[in-house]
């Protein structure tokens, strides 16, 4: 019997307590009564999903590693457990007032949202690339889920089938990028890749395989994250989820992905980055402008804020072409803000769906400002925020952006993403275009009834304010975590 | 009082956003109305308090509220003002009153949404002008362009839509590269206070290569001349002019395109002394064709909105060509004609804006002779036309005579061509004249047109009013710029400034100040210690000195 020790369990408490709510959500939803499933499951998850973010905070009292070091809590990955738990929990309160309305109210759309966040958590406090990659499949697998659950509609089975097929095809990859990297480094512990002697000479003989181990990786990784050329799935998907699903894609897989995304490349294989850092800038201003001109054409507000997403990798692949602290602690905020701007988004378009997504199209939402003014209101804040416009918290995310990519004399870069984010404005203010200016030429049902809704718009747009406005904690938080993923590799 | 003097600005700032939050709560459109009547006409008094106690002998900034906002970027609230922005302040405060009282009848649906953008749009404008921290400068400049896009998007006429994202897209477009000119500047000097970057640029504790001198010139410029509008980026002025409503048009015209000019004289001289020069050139010749070409395109316009906004094209020209002369008279004359095109041109919006109240219509065809039936309002017509023609004796003759002697001292055919514009501004707005107050009243839908009415009347008085004050008091407004303007032209060819200097003032003559009660005694030779004394200024001590004018505060000399 290995003796484990107690403060291992309460390094992942998060990760325990999100579990133990999703079986319990299961074993609820049996000997429920059928009219009282939803609401009883809906209850659990809340709980569950705020109780995982609280323990975050217990998480983080117990900084170190457990489970043979493959596991580790700093300020790297408390930033990110929180990021995705709190996440998690404005999904929740979305999908408890969507799924009743949808008439789709199944206790395990919720377990499954609470066994995605474990995958998430578990992605982003690993150090050690077989648990990251176990991870990731546990996430992946549950999104694969999620996206289907709409089971009435084709659109939602082709999301969930194309969202399988090609998401097995990139783990697959990053899978065999982790081969490689062993196969030249002899390890798959982050800080002993780091340390490896053929990581800074990726180019030269046999160190080659670290190259091809880190291309394989990335896009295994770029998939995820939806970043061009491997974006193609993303419309598609985003478009066919139920809307809350799509908010949870949007914001805590894709953190998750993020943040491996730094754990390999800048904590396991920063030495080589002069060699990997061109993938990154192409993928950046390809995700950029892909994303940005085909949002242009979009009449189905999903897809647009699908091309949308692909774009917004692209700004924080930008930060991410810094190759410093600063770009960490850009990418790390920009995130945070992307969460709560992109989930606040998808509430409002959730909200005003109706019954099998009947109302997403653009003209769908003439008129709307004065019939509905305070639901609009906040979909006009995380539009201006999504454009960047300042007292928000997307234009200081592009602000920290544009700045670390300054620092590093990404002169180039800047300009294209600066150029893009003008394109973007274009299609984020035509909805507001529609919102306030156009007339409806047909009239739209009055949204469903709705309570938790609000609380979680309420706070989306609270949350988006407050990063415009005092985002002095956020920043310092991001930069404790950038100092955190660097420390282990002494730089 | 000087606890009031470090936060006045922040009370100007912060009216109209009371207002707004008054309006969104307020009970019914009469209230709501009434609310912003009396906001605005607040902020208006409030924002006198600036030119009453306004120390005009030092160039500096002055009545300054420097507070940290954001730590981790060393960004801070840093309000202040100068003699470039001074009555900028104090022009946008009174145009958006009149805004409000022209929009009294005009804008009858969507009311309290109108007058809360209308109000968050004012703070966003002065901000623009007082923000010296260039991110606060940023937001503010940003937090301008959303109400006015809604403004003419929702409450425009036929081609609304087009016209608000034409705005907010050519707007957009300059400011996100003015946006990455910022983040570049704050990687290089480590600050965003405009007078600390200034002060390591121009003491060469930075040094910009040329080539980099350029391209941020460049970022800035771009920004300020879609605003001004500087030939070729005009195409979305006249469009958002004809959409907007009346107050919109009169606070796009009479404040959101002096950001324009602003920002150069501020951010593109003030910074970039060198790019300047040598984009010197480029400019005048793209302010010249503006000229020329706004004021022919306006003299064919069938559409007398649509003529006032070329016409705006033609002026702002005018602007630019006195602020890339660097001349002290160009100079002056430039910030002497933004307030003049603010009245005038916001004039003669509020003009049409209430013919089309009556008749639904800008086609000048529709109008003629309405002087028969409508005497007052032609009366008041007249005057107004002729101040943006340029009268002698009213307001329009001051900036564009001072300007064209700037432009002629730089270089002759400057002066010449500019002048040009002026025989043309003449032609175009007579022919307006000629076709809506003269000839005969031949049309029957004219027949019954009521005059003005009293609101209409005093906001009309309130413009005719003033621009034969300005006219005739011209130093009341040129005086307190000047030490700025000297300063603002300090790095560029700096002796022929002291002697072009000398006929605008005499330090012989003590000019009066603004708010005088003896206008009269004021033309009389006084020791300028005598003034201060009888007029609190902020800095006494510093009043005293007399001709302090040229001494770089903070700001870096000539190099």
């Amino acid at each position: 019997m290995i003796h484990i020790p107690f403060v291992f369990y309460l390094r992942i408490l998060p990760e325990i307590v999100l579990t133990a709510f999703g079986m319990l959500i299961m074993l609820v939803e049996g000997p429920a009564r059928a009219g009282n499933r939803g609401k009883a499951t809906g209850r659990l998850a809340l709980t569950g999903a705020v109780a995982g973010f609280l323990s975050c905070f217990v998480q983080a009292r117990y900084p170190g590693t457990a489970f043979n070091d493959m596991f580790r809590v700093d300020a790297f990955s408390v930033f990110f457990h929180l990021l995705i738990t709190a996440a998690t929990v404005a999904v929740v309160l979305l999908a408890m007032d969507y799924l009743p309305a949808q008439g789709m109210e199944r206790g395990e759309i919720y377990a499954l949202l609470l066994f995605g966040t474990v995958g998430m958590g578990f992605m982003v406090g690993s150090v050690e690339l077989i648990m990251i990659f176990l991870s990731l499949e546990i996430s992946s697998i549950a999104t694969y889920v999620l996206a289907g659950s709409r089971r009435d509609s084709a659109y939602s089975t082709e999301a969930a089938l194309k969202y399988l097929l090609l998401g097995s095809f990139a783990t697959a990859f990053f899978l065999y990028g982790i081969a490689m990297t062993y196969g030249a480094t002899g390890t798959t512990h982050i800080d002993l890749i780091a340390a490896a002697p053929g990581v800074a000479q990726a180019l030269h003989g046999v160190h080659g395989l670290v190259l091809l181990g880190a291309g394989l990786m990335f896009i295994g990784l770029g998939f995820k994250v939806s970043a061009a050329p491997f974006q193609i799935w993303t419309p598609d998907v985003y478009e066919g989820a139920p809307a809350p699903v799509t908010a949870f894609m949007s914001a805590g897989p894709k953190a998750a992905a993020f943040a491996i995304f730094l754990r390999i490349f800048y904590g396991a294989l920063s030495a080589s980055g002069n060699t990997w850092f061109w993938m990154v800038w192409v993928a950046a201003i390809l995700s950029m402008t892909i994303g940005n001109i085909a949002a242009l054409r979009q009449q189905n507000l999903k897809r647009m804020l699908a091309y949308s997403s692909i774009a917004h990798a692209g700004y924080v692949l930008v930060a991410f072409a810094a190759l410093g602290k600063q770009g960490i602690a850009a990418v790390m905020f920009y995130l945070a803000a992307y969460v709560a701007m992109n989930i606040g988004a998808f509430a409002v378009i959730a909200h005003f769906s109706y019954r099998d997504e009947r109302y997403v199209e653009l003209r769908d939402y003439a008129g709307l400002g004065f019939k509905f003014p305070g639901a609009s209101a906040c979909l006009t804040l995380f539009l201006l925020s999504l454009i960047g416009i300042p007292l928000t918290g997307g234009f200081l995310g592009k602000l920290f952006i544009f700045r670390a990519a300054l620092d590093a004399h990404l002169i180039g870069l800047t300009v294209v993403a600066v150029i893009n984010s003008a394109i973007a404005a274009f299609y984020y203010l035509r909805v507001m275009v529609y919102l306030y200016m156009r007339t409806p030429d047909r009239e739209i049902e009055k949204p469903l009834p709705s309570g938790t809704f609000a609380v979680a718009l309420g706070a989306c747009a609270a949350a988006v304010l407050w990063l415009g406005i005092f985002p002095d904690r956020m920043l310092e938080f991001a930069t404790r975590s950038a100092n955190a993923l660097l420390f282990h590799i002494g730089r | 009082m000087d606890a009031l003097n470090h936060t006045i600005i922040s009370w100007t700032l912060l009216l109209p956003l009371l207002g707004a939050l008054g309006i969104v709560l307020a009970p019914s459109e009469r209230v709501v109305r009434w609310l912003a009547a009396i906001a605005t006409a607040a902020t208006f008094l409030v924002s006198l308090h600036l030119p009453f106690h306004f120390d005009a002998q030092q160039g500096g900034m002055q009545f300054i509220q420097n507070l940290p906002w954001i730590q981790s970027l060393d960004i801070h609230y840093f309000v202040a003002v100068d003699g470039i922005s001074l009555w900028l302040v104090v022009l946008t405060t009174l145009l958006t009153f009149f805004g409000v009282l022209v929009s009294w009848k005009a804008i009858h649906y969507r009311v309290k949404f109108f007058y809360a953008l209308l109000l968050i749009l004012e703070t966003g404008m002065l901000g623009v002008f007082v923000g010296l921290d260039l991110m606060l400068f940023y937001t503010f400049w940003e937090v301008a362009l959303v109400p006015m896009a809604l403004l003419i998007g929702i409450w425009g006429h036929e081609r609304r839509i087009y016209a608000a994202v034409k705005f907010f897209l050519y707007t957009l477009a300059g400011s996100v590269l003015m946006l990455a000119s910022i983040i570049w500047l704050h990687t290089l000097t480590g600050s965003f206070n405009y007078l600390e970057i200034q002060r390591q640029l121009a003491t060469g504790v930075v040094r910009l290569s040329p080539h980099a001198e350029m391209v941020l010139f460049l970022g800035f410029f771009l920004a300020f001349a879609i605003k001004v509008p500087l030939f070729p980026f005009h195409t979305w002025l006249p469009d958002a002019h004809v959409e907007a409503p009346t107050a919109g048009s009169v606070l796009l015209a009479g404040v959101l395109l002096k950001m324009g000019p602003y920002g150069m004289l501020r951010f593109n001289l003030g910074l970039f002394p060198h790019a300047s020069e040598r984009a010197a050139k480029v400019v005048i010749i793209l302010a010249l064709i503006g000229i020329i070409y706004g004021a022919l395109v306006a003299f064919v316009q069938p559409n007398m909105k649509k003529l006032v906004a070329y016409s705006s094209v033609s002026h702002m020209g005018f602007i630019v060509l006195g602020i890339f002369s660097f001349t002290l008279l160009g100079t002056q004359g430039a910030l002497n004609q933004m307030l003049n095109h603010g009245i005038s041109t916001g004039g003669l919006f509020i003009l049409v804006g209430m013919l089309y109240e009556r008749r639904h219509t800008f086609e000048l065809a529709e109008y003629g002779g309405l002087a028969t039936q409508m005497p007052i309002y032609a009366a008041f017509f007249v005057v107004i036309v002729m101040s943006s023609a340029g009268l002698p004796m009213l307001n329009g003759f001051v900036g564009e005579f001072l300007i064209m002697l700037g432009a002629y001292t730089a270089r002759h055919a400057f002066g010449a061509i500019a002048a040009t514009g002026v025989i043309l501004s003449a032609m175009y707005l007579l022919r307006m004249t000629k076709a809506t107050l003269w000839g005969e009243n031949s049309n029957p839908a004219n027949a019954t047109l009521a005059d003005a009415d009293t609101r209409e009347r005093f906001v009309l008085a309130g413009i005719v009013l003033l621009a034969l004050y300005m006219g005739v008091q011209s130093t009341v407004f040129t005086h307190p710029t000047e030490a700025a303007a000297t300063q603002a032209l300090a790095p560029f060819n700096g002796e022929e400034n002291v002697r072009l200097r000398a006929p605008l003032a005499d330090p012989r003559v003590s000019t009066p100040r603004f708010g005088d009660p003896a206008g009269i005694a004021a033309r009389f030779p006084a020791h300028p210690a005598a003034s201060a004394a009888t007029f609190p200024s902020p800095h006494p001590d510093r009043t005293l000195a007399v001709v302090p004018r040229a001494v770089p505060v903070a700001a870096g000399g000539s190099r």
